[in-house]
């Protein structure tokens, strides 16, 4: 059994992390259709040198035209204009009517289609996704002298048709267009190429019953080789197990028998067991980001301070440094290098990082201090310095690698085992609902 | 204990940070705003010689101020807790004490501040934690 692991590409300076731990460690990169009509160029060659070749995913985010203008504009700095962001406009450009006509002026709907424009927008966001990269990446010296690939060599992994966000509230309104585009894209596209439908939706759809049942009956029926899903910000780790165990059942009616790929476009350990041995499958692939994405709000929510985050093994999930220190001073792993490799971690960036001394974990956790001057008066705030951003980020893709693999291998009493252990290492220290998401995804995945 | 009179009522974190800056100076301390810890900022920290001593004032939140205590745990000698509420919760004197942590009261009427709950000396520091903490302090200004 494999899973596939994905990473979403977040910005140039983290390209690096694309061949970390292993040159083969991730089967493809996902990369917003906005990042890839801003930074062609650049793109082209970070796919084509710097990870040799990884594939690739275009999200057309298709999706972004539909919310409101103030998540695709900006305020222009010197002439204080409210203006559209660069990269969504070019995007919007490239698509053509209706989005390239509301672009700015107001959230896209369903009736601002037409047949026509339904074909054509169709056809441009395809194209977009099959030549916009594989272009340039075909006519760089690179290509030319060393790998002599040919355009089809670089096509994306799998093309997406257009789509969009439904909650509840909104699913009826957006069901029918979302077909009419996957049909289409049915018709576009060539034999060789693969075609996902991609859903995006709210956590409400999946746990209702009845549009549950809707969404499987009018999708399962399309002729395309796989699904790319995204549940609005789903934290797997606080969600219920009814949520949880609605998502495993919701992948395993879109694979069809396993006649289908499913990729979690962001998912945690969770979506990771229950694509493998655990969770037979539920899903063929998880993606997430370097160090964040394993949930994601589908109208973005940026900003805040950055804290340097451990990611612990046993509890699969990321923490506070601070957090994470008291924990481990608190069972006594900080005492000595062997408890800290045996209860805590062992992976290379731990060992390198520690150099055999426990109190190196303090590494994980150094940051600097910076003024800002507010009306109350001097405010200092910590930030991570970025070797502790680097090693907190080297370790967790250690540790998500790790579970790629054991998800896919280990049997079912280890993976419980696994779980197990984390609950009865950790409860004591950090109380019931610190160890809650693990008892949960054991009680959702297990028959 | 030394009480501090001002003549203006305690409106604000900011306002009662400085009240208790004035207490713990009449004390002989040397106090520090806003010092960084672990990603937090502690309000206040006072030095006295070796001894480090942490302070979170809030108005009235002292649930807040107990999450924030507990990352000073890993540095801290004394933890407190100012607080500038008319009353003081048996919640929050049992849970202070459960865990160590002092209580700096102070009167937001008459600006008077009292310790009504001493704190316990902290035994959960992580030496290379604190030894960064004392280190980096070095670098911030007295709050006066």
């Amino acid at each position: 059994m494999h899973i596939d692991h994905f990473m979403t590409f977040g910005t140039f300076a983290e390209q690096r992390y694309y061949t970390y731990p292993n040159i083969d460690t991730y089967k493809g990169v996902v990369i917003n259709g906005n990042m890839a009509s801003h930074a062609p160029e650049g793109l082209s060659q970070f796919l084509l040198e710097k990870t040799k070749s990884i594939s690739y995913i275009i999200d057309p985010i298709t999706h972004a035209f539909q919310h409101d203008v103030s998540y695709v504009t900006s305020i222009d700095k010197k002439t204080k204009a409210v203006k559209v962001k660069s990269s969504i406009e070019k995007l919007a450009n490239i698509y053509g009517p209706p989005f390239s006509d509301i672009i700015g002026v107001k959230p896209i709907n369903p009736s601002d289609f037409t047949t026509q424009t339904i074909k054509d927008s169709c056809k441009k966001c395809l194209d977009f996704q099959l030549t916009h990269l594989s272009k340039i990446m075909v006519e760089s010296s690179t290509n030319k002298k060393y790998l002599d690939l040919s355009v089809t060599d670089l096509h994306p992994y799998t093309l997406i048709a257009p789509y969009f966000f439904m909650d509840e509230t909104t699913f009826d309104k957006w069901l029918e267009l979302q077909i009419l585009f996957i049909q289409e894209a049915i018709k576009l596209k060539a034999e060789k190429n693969k075609l996902f439908a991609a859903i995006v939706l709210s956590i409400g759809v999946i746990s209702d019953e009845n549009l549950r049942t809707k969404l499987i009956n009018s999708y399962s029926k399309l002729d395309v080789d796989g699904y790319l899903i995204w549940i609005d910000e789903f934290d797997e780790h606080s969600a219920s197990i009814n949520e949880l165990k609605d998502l495993v059942e919701f992948g395993r009616a879109l694979r069809n028998n396993k006649t289908k790929e499913v990729i979690n476009l962001h998912g945690s350990y969770f979506s990771i067991l229950a694509a493998g041995q655990l969770g037979d499958s539920a899903f063929t692939g998880i993606a997430h980001g370097p160090e964040y994405g394993e949930y994601r709000a589908v109208i973005p929510v940026g900003g805040g301070i950055p804290f340097a985050k451990y990611y612990i093994p046993k509890l699969h999930q990321r923490v506070k440094y601070k957090v994470a220190q008291r924990i481990f001073k608190e069972k006594g792993w900080l005492e000595n290098i062997e408890l800290f490799q045996d209860k805590i971690c062992n992976c290379d960036v731990c060992k390198k990082t520690l150099e055999n001394n426990p109190n190196n974990f303090l590494k994980f956790g150094i940051t600097t201090p910076k003024e800002f001057v507010r009306s109350t008066g001097i405010v200092r705030i910590d930030y991570p310095i970025s070797q502790t951003k680097e090693i907190c980020l080297l370790h967790y893709l250690e540790r998500k690698a790790i579970e790629y693999k054991f998800s896919a291998t280990a049997s079912i009493v280890q993976i419980n085992s696994d779980l197990d252990e984390g609950i009865k290492l950790f409860e004591e220290v950090i109380g019931e609902k610190g160890v809650s998401h693990l008892k949960k995804w054991k009680t959702a995945l297990n028959k | 204990m030394k009480n501090i009179c001002k003549n203006k009522m305690i409106n604000s974190e900011n306002e009662l940070t400085e009240v208790i800056i004035d207490y713990l100076k009449s004390m002989d301390y040397n106090v520090r705003k806003e010092v960084p810890n672990m990603g937090q900022s502690a309000d206040l920290a006072a030095t006295k010689g070796r001894w480090v001593t942490l302070i979170e004032a809030k108005l009235y939140n002292w649930k807040r101020a107990m999450e924030q205590c507990q990352a000073h745990e890993s540095v801290a000698d004394y933890i407190y807790i100012g607080i500038a509420s008319v009353n003081i919760s048996d919640d929050f004197y049992s849970g202070a004490n459960k865990r160590g942590y002092g209580i700096i009261h102070c009167d937001p009427y008459t600006n008077v501040c009292r310790i009504i709950l001493k704190a316990k000396r902290n035994t959960k520091i992580w030496n290379p934690q604190r030894q960064f903490f004392t280190a980096m302090i070095k670098d911030i200004e007295y709050a006066y």
